[in-house]
């Protein structure tokens, strides 16, 4: 059998996977392929964007669901991964907003960013837990901004048309949170260059 | 100037910073998406690939089925810390059969287990009773579920199904009203969405136009990417111009 391929606007761009097409056709296996898959990604960028883990599997449930109802409408421009990231930081902030005084109270709850919860040990798991819990010191908007921009990629017009707001101030936010991110001990020193955009 | 360690890591491979789960976590959690997406699970009915119209007539009855088949998703993922109190009888209202079609055709015969054993057998029950298209019966085993109060989540599902059928087959808006608002009360969950929607389905067939137009906003405003966003914007926007 010939497996057919939709066609790409750009030349670099992988072939769509078979499994997009099947699941947005209505396979439940090529979707449970397709969504196992993207699990383990969409927990991680949940998790990048909001405090605290009691969340998470929650908001990456609404994330999946908003991605496997709207798989019709991808259309291989972009990977399918990034395509993904993008519905399912949509989806969260689309959560965030739905239960925005619940979930206010469960993070006014939280205590404050102290040592003790900062894991020092020196692998990429605990790097990663380390920085959440820097980023969880941030305020929501830098936070959103610092996300959308170094972990899922968009540029800052992008962030500022997902955020409503201008690119200046998306700018701001991407300053402002990286200070203070350094301030509070993260060592990356790329992503200055945003400016430039 | 950049440096070769990015200043946040990207998404890949790597664990973290999401806490790791077991592979079972993991299916359960894809299932639930799964189900909640449409994609039901074999033996019951789903809602795939068919036009929108009929979407909204269909995907209530169909996302729930799906749904109530597996007692899963937001309330299976995360424990009520206290688990709601069960409604009260009188919050359910009593079945007023409906007079059958002329010409309408049996609905077919299901056997059943004469005692379920668990809430997934009581669902279970009720969803073949909706498949075999025996409306008061699957309502009632549905409101069995809610007042046995035998698992939130179970409570949650039945909610929304005994809603949908007293609204689309039992002609009891009133009724389907007071379980959807009594799912709202219980999410959120994963047929947030339909119970919204539902409600201001029911206020429609109320002819209640004001608390219509308030679910309507509601829905619109709680989902932004919402299955029926479009209808429930329409229909918003006829209501605020006065139409009915």
């Amino acid at each position: 059998m010939t497996s057919q391929r939709i066609p790409f606007v750009g030349a670099d761009v992988a072939p769509i996977d078979a499994r997009v097409r099947a699941a947005a056709a209505g396979d439940r296996a090529a979707a449970r392929e397709l969504l196992t898959a993207l699990l383990p990604r969409a927990r991680n960028l949940v998790r990048y964007l909001v405090r605290g883990d009691a969340d998470v599997d929650d908001l990456a449930q609404d994330g999946l669901v908003a991605v496997l109802r709207g798989l019709s409408t991808f259309r291989g421009e972009a990977p399918f991964e990034a395509w993904a990231d993008r519905v399912v930081a949509r989806a969260t902030f689309a959560g965030l907003r739905r239960d925005r005084r619940e979930r206010s109270e469960r993070v006014q709850a939280e205590p404050e960013l102290r040592e003790r919860d900062v894991p020092t040990t020196p692998d990429e798991y605990a790097e990663r837990r380390r920085l959440v819990a820097l980023l969880d010191a941030l305020p929501l908007e830098q936070r959103h901004a610092l996300v959308l921009h170094h972990v899922v990629g968009m540029s800052v017009p992008e962030v500022a048309e997902e955020a409503n707001c201008p690119a200046e101030t998306i700018r701001s936010r991407l300053r402002l949170g990286r200070t203070r991110l350094r301030e509070l001990g993260l060592s990356g020193e790329g992503g200055d260059d945003d400016g430039v955009e | 100037m950049a440096s070769n360690k990015p200043f946040l890591p990207g998404l890949d491979d790597q664990a973290g910073p999401a806490e790791p789960i077991t592979e079972a976590r993991a299916r359960e959690l894809v299932d639930s998406v799964l189900d909640a997406g449409g994609l039901s699970r074999p033996g019951v009915r789903g809602v795939r690939r068919v036009p929108r119209a009929a979407w909204v007539l269909a995907a209530a009855l169909a996302s729930a089925a799906a749904a109530a088949a597996t007692v899963t998703f937001r309330q299976a993922s995360v424990q009520r810390e206290t688990p709601p109190p069960p409604p009260v009888a009188s919050e359910l209202a009593p079945l007023v059969e409906p007079a059958p079609a002329a010409n309408a055709p049996a609905p077919p015969e299901v056997s059943l287990p004469s005692t379920p054993s668990s809430p997934s057998d009581l669902l279970g029950q009720a969803n073949e009773l909706r498949a075999a298209r025996r409306w008061p019966e699957a309502t009632r085993t549905y409101e069995r579920v809610i007042l046995e109060n035998i698992s939130p989540s179970a409570t949650y599902t039945a909610e929304v199904a005994a809603a949908d059928l007293r609204l689309d087959h039992l002609a009891d808006p009133r009724g389907a009203l007071r379980l959807y608002n009594l799912a709202v009360r219980n999410g959120p969950g994963p047929l947030g969405e339909q119970a919204y929607w539902g409600i201001a389905r029911a206020s429609r067939a109320l002819g209640n136009a004001r608390a219509e137009k308030a679910a309507l906003d509601r829905y619109v405003a709680r989902y932004p990417q919402g299955l029926f966003l479009v209808e429930a914007q329409e229909r918003a926007r006829a209501l605020a111009q006065g139409g009915n």
